[in-house]
């Protein structure tokens, strides 16, 4: 089965400024991603409240990293690709979450993934269009 | 050392002793005082700047390879361009103090584990990138890939 990818501008900019070896994995994901649609996703993002949010995250070469979303069950849309850099002091922000204690962790081998039946897509068509909804 | 910093070294031993028996005779602010003033006398010692990786996994109580992958998610500081890695003091203090509170509460190492992973989670949304995609996405500005 195969799915039609699709991408935004921010992926044809950030694609522009990878090295050879970095846009080979990209390339490779996204070609596995319109032959395995979302199981080539990676893992689902956690929400705030420690729930599912609407966007799955995959790990390329070095410090990218790959976010997609499934808006029907024959596209996939691949959102944005970042570099995820150690922020300049995070070890503040731990000790500012620990303020506030909570359960709302999972540990990353615990993640779900985006999806285990590619022919249905993750169930957060939904939530998806909320989010886009508050962006608009 | 030179024989400056050698006595440096002796006069904050000094303070830690008159800290340690303040401490046991309930002196708390005594205590306080003298290791603020050992603090001070070895803060003027040159010395490296960073905590080497084993120090660190040490002093925080977990293992090297746990360490250099805090290192890797921004929850240690790494001194930009020391080889071998050192830590920046403040920020394994302030994972030390974070990790203190954790044990305290009982908390257990994969309770930790999915901490760092949840902030890491947390980083991703909040991430420019994805704001920018999400947005354009929104707008229906789609190319094939």
């Amino acid at each position: 089965m195969a799915f039609e990818v699709l991408r935004t501008p921010q992926v044809r900019d950030a694609v522009a400024r990878m090295s050879r070896t970095e846009r080979a994995g990209y390339e490779a994901a996204r070609d596995e991603l319109g032959g395995r649609g979302c199981v080539a996703g990676g893992y689902k993002l956690a929400a705030t409240d420690g729930g599912d949010y609407p966007v799955c995250a995959r790990h390329l070469a070095n410090a990218w990293r790959m976010y997609t979303t499934y808006p029907d069950d024959k596209r996939v849309v691949i959102v944005a690709v970042d570099q995820h850099l150690p922020k300049h002091n995070p070890a503040v922000e731990l000790a500012e979450v620990l303020q506030g204690l909570s359960t709302v962790g999972r540990r990353r081998q615990d993640k779900p993934p985006c999806c285990e039946d590619p022919a249905s897509p993750p169930p957060m068509n939904d939530q998806l269009r909320k989010l886009l909804d508050n962006i608009l | 050392m030179g024989k400056r910093d050698a006595q440096s070294v002796t006069m904050a031993l000094i303070s830690l002793d008159d800290a340690r028996d303040a401490l046991q005779n309930g002196r708390r602010d005594a205590a306080i005082q003298a290791m603020q003033e050992a603090h001070k006398t070895l803060e003027g010692i040159g010395h490296a700047a960073g905590v080497p990786v084993a120090q660190a996994a040490r002093r925080l109580g977990v293992s090297v390879p746990t360490v250099r992958a805090w290192i890797t998610r921004g929850a240690l500081q790494a001194i930009e361009g020391s080889s071998p890695v050192e830590i920046e003091p403040e920020s394994l203090r302030s994972v030390g103090r974070a990790l203190q509170e954790l044990r305290e509460r009982g908390v257990d190492r994969e309770w930790l584990q999915a901490l760092v992973d949840y902030l890491d989670d947390r980083e991703a949304r909040r991430s420019p990138a994805l704001k920018q995609g999400l947005a354009q996405l929104a707008r229906g500005e789609l190319e094939p890939a």
